[in-house]
């Protein structure tokens, strides 16, 4: 039956994919835009068709019944799109009989990339782990569904939800977290075609598939692809398309190919703030090719139709559209600075990088040694091939498009995050030049050094491979139907067992007062399994939760009044800037100890599978 | 280095056509001396990112090579 969910969810994304690039296709020839290749006549269908699909996913929020609103749109859409959806086939049936025509290595490398997105795909389908997921990317969009498009200062990070977090809320919309996380897959194949595509522009086409499984095996790209429940690989797959629209700028220099390149770029913007800096790397591309003003206005007003809409929400809610990173220019009446610091040591905001440092980024080689781990292995390929992009490959417009989105946004991101593995959205472009740098030098270079080019290229595929088995065998075990969806979250899931405590204990306390109302306050990361109304209290992830503005007894009876909180539950302690007014309420009896118990979870990150016995508390809000 | 590499690449007299000319085949000394060059990059660029990543490696190995010995 799990098995059989996997492929159907599966399924659907990819024929919601084929609906997008069918649209899209239809909305190219509204634009004017003739593209005569198949594989970047689908690409850019598809970039177009979900730009389209997230903006009427965006305003469907604003109605009062999501998951209707999200079916009108989706019927809406395969109504537009019937009519290109033969070509889209024909398109698609083009690529295969020209790769099964093709040499027996060119064969080989494909079969291998459809083996690599096989084994990934069914590993995506196993139920949600990826922590950063279970704190917002999937807790955000799950408490749209539940309270409405309103904002929640409990959840932080879910002002940091944009256009991509859209695909998440469809598939909970339609009830299946599975599909939620297919759409996430397809992002990530997506990408990986356009890895192919563009190196295909510019080396043989065997070139273009160890492209591919150079991208594909990539333990960033494994690890977001399968089992974070990120739209990172969004941005990737948009930001490649990008950047073949850019190359075809100077040839073509029409508005509505300016407007597809605006598209991409304001929609890799809309899906994260990181992805500006990217989009800011699109646009110095587009002006370098383009030299034209009015056509670098069309990009403008085309971005902020694909991506203004999480900024004009952020601004909206809270008067800053970067909310909370530009307090500085938009102030807001309260600041929660425990929050804020949180905040920027997490998303790296606060780290400062020397110069060496920065300049490491666009070799994908700034490796931070005091937090090693493989969400910082994107392989050596980037740096060892990055010479022969720059000076072997010849000089046309996608090298020119391709260097300055590489390099600049590499720079922009080192310069403003820090953080290597946001790098994942520059993967494809950054991949696919070092891969038809390496075509020029097997082209040009010694049997030697052709040999250790192929080499470097075998090797780097060859661990990618084993460690993608390694990593994903639990999940795809479970996506296969081997393993029980329950024993991989109670093995894998970290906060499933206290999760789980709370919202029976929490639900079989309501049930025997005969009162189903009030939240409950959590101090868990891991938001998306509870199951019972709930509030975030930890002060480092919550914004309303201030340890300045809560401290006596009063403010506290003053804030459970308010947003209605009944229950508090105590895991194994309070954080430790609350531990001590929240204690006092203890003493003093305004919150009383109702249910106790201990459940075995795990400690720290889920790949160590280390686990603890965690004593639970949940009390009871004194009226 | 990366201002000399967009200099370089976007002058009229660049880099570019003196590479090409050191890895012409019409130059065979020279082109067996940008072989080394390349050989070495390659190697050497290798050796220093996956040394970067050494304690992962010994991390991950560990556990194998103790199942392996058993």
């Amino acid at each position: 039956m799990e098995f059989a969910g996997s492929l159907c969810a599966l399924a659907g994304a990819l024929l919601l994919g084929m609906v997008g690039a069918a649209l899209g296709r239809r909305f190219l020839r509204l634009l004017r835009v003739g593209i005569s290749c198949d594989t970047e006549h689908l690409l850019f269908g598809a970039a177009v068709g979900f730009v389209l699909l997230e903006a009427a996913f965006f305003g469907a929020q604003l109605s009062g019944h999501i998951p209707l609103a999200f079916c009108i749109i989706l019927a809406a859409a395969a109504t537009l799109a019937a009519a290109d959806f033969t070509a889209v086939l024909r398109g698609i049936a083009n690529i295969v009989a020209r790769g099964w025509q093709d040499s027996a290595v060119s064969r080989w490398l494909a079969s291998a990339t459809c083996l690599v997105l096989l084994i990934e795909g069914l590993a995506a389908m196993a139920p949600l782990t990826g922590s950063d997921a279970l704190h917002y990317h999937f807790a955000a969009p799950a408490q749209v569904l539940r309270g409405g498009f309103a904002p929640d200062f409990f959840v932080l990070h879910s002002f940091l939800t944009g256009q991509g977090h859209l695909l998440i809320l469809l598939g909970l919309a339609l009830r299946s977290e599975k599909f939620a996380l297919a759409l996430l897959y397809l992002g990530g194949m997506l990408a990986a075609a356009g890895a192919a595509c563009l190196t295909r522009a510019a080396a043989p086409r065997r070139y273009a598939w160890l492209a591919a499984l150079a991208f594909l095996l990539s333990p960033v790209v494994f690890w977001q692809i399968s089992t974070a429940g990120a739209p990172d690989l969004w941005m990737a797959f948009f930001a490649s398309v990008g950047v073949l629209a850019i190359a075809k700028v100077r040839e073509a220099p029409t508005h509505g190919l300016a407007a597809v390149c605006g598209m991409c770029a304001g929609v890799t913007a809309g899906t994260k703030y990181t992805g500006c800096i990217v989009a800011a790397s699109l646009l110095l591309a587009f002006l370098w090719e383009s030299r034209s003003l009015r056509l670098a206005a069309i990009f403008v007003a085309a971005s902020l139709g694909a991506g203004i809409w999480p900024y004009a929400r952020n601004l909206l809610w809270t008067g800053d559209p970067v909310f909370p990173f530009a307090l500085t220019w938009f102030p807001v009446a309260q600041v929660n600075h425990t929050a804020l610091a949180a905040l920027l040591a997490d998303t790296g905001v606060a780290v400062r990088l020397s110069l060496w440092q920065i300049l490491q980024f666009p070799f994908f080689a700034a490796v931070d040694q005091k937090h090693l781990g493989f969400w910082q292995f994107f392989g050596p390929l980037c740096l060892v091939f990055a010479p022969m992009f720059f000076f072997l490959v010849p000089r046309d417009a996608l090298w020119r498009a391709s260097l300055v989105v590489w390099i600049t946004g590499a720079l922009g991101i080192g310069a403003i995050s820090g953080m290597l593995r946001f790098l994942v959205f520059l993967l494809p472009v950054a991949t696919a030049a070092s891969l038809a740098g390496a075509a020029e030098l097997c082209a040009r270079a010694s049997r030697t050094t052709r040999w250790l080019a192929m080499a470097a290229v075998g090797i780097t595929l060859a661990l990618g491979f084993a460690g993608m088995l390694v990593y994903v065998r639990p999940a795809l075990a479970t996506g296969l139907g081997l393993v029980s969806r329950d024993k991989y979250l109670q093995e894998y899931c970290p906060d499933y067992a206290t999760s789980q405590f709370i919202n029976s204990r929490i639900e079989g306390l309501s049930a025997a007062t005969g009162n189903s109302g009030g939240k409950t306050m959590v101090f868990v990361q891991h938001l998306y399994n509870l199951h019972v109304p709930f509030v975030d209290g930890d002060p480092n992830g919550s914004w309303a939760v201030d340890p300045e503005r809560l401290r006596t007894a009063g403010e506290w009876q003053a804030f459970f009044h308010q947003n209605g909180i009944r229950w508090v539950v105590r895991s194994p302690e309070y954080p430790a800037s609350l531990a001590a007014s929240l204690n006092q309420l203890e003493a003093i009896g305004l919150l009383i100890p109702v249910a106790r118990g201990e459940v075995l979870e795990l400690s720290g990150m889920r790949i160590l599978n280390q686990r603890r016995v965690l004593p639970i508390v949940i009390l009871n809000v004194a009226q | 280095m990366i201002c000399a590499i967009f200099c370089s690449a976007f002058s009229p007299a660049n880099l570019y056509s003196y590479i090409l000319a050191v890895v012409d085949q019409k130059r065979p000394t020279m082109r067996r001396l940008s072989g080394i060059v390349c050989g070495i990059w390659l190697i050497a660029a290798q050796l220093w990112y996956y040394f970067q990543f050494r304690e992962l490696f010994r991390g991950a190995a560990a556990p194998i090579l103790q199942r392996l010995w058993h």
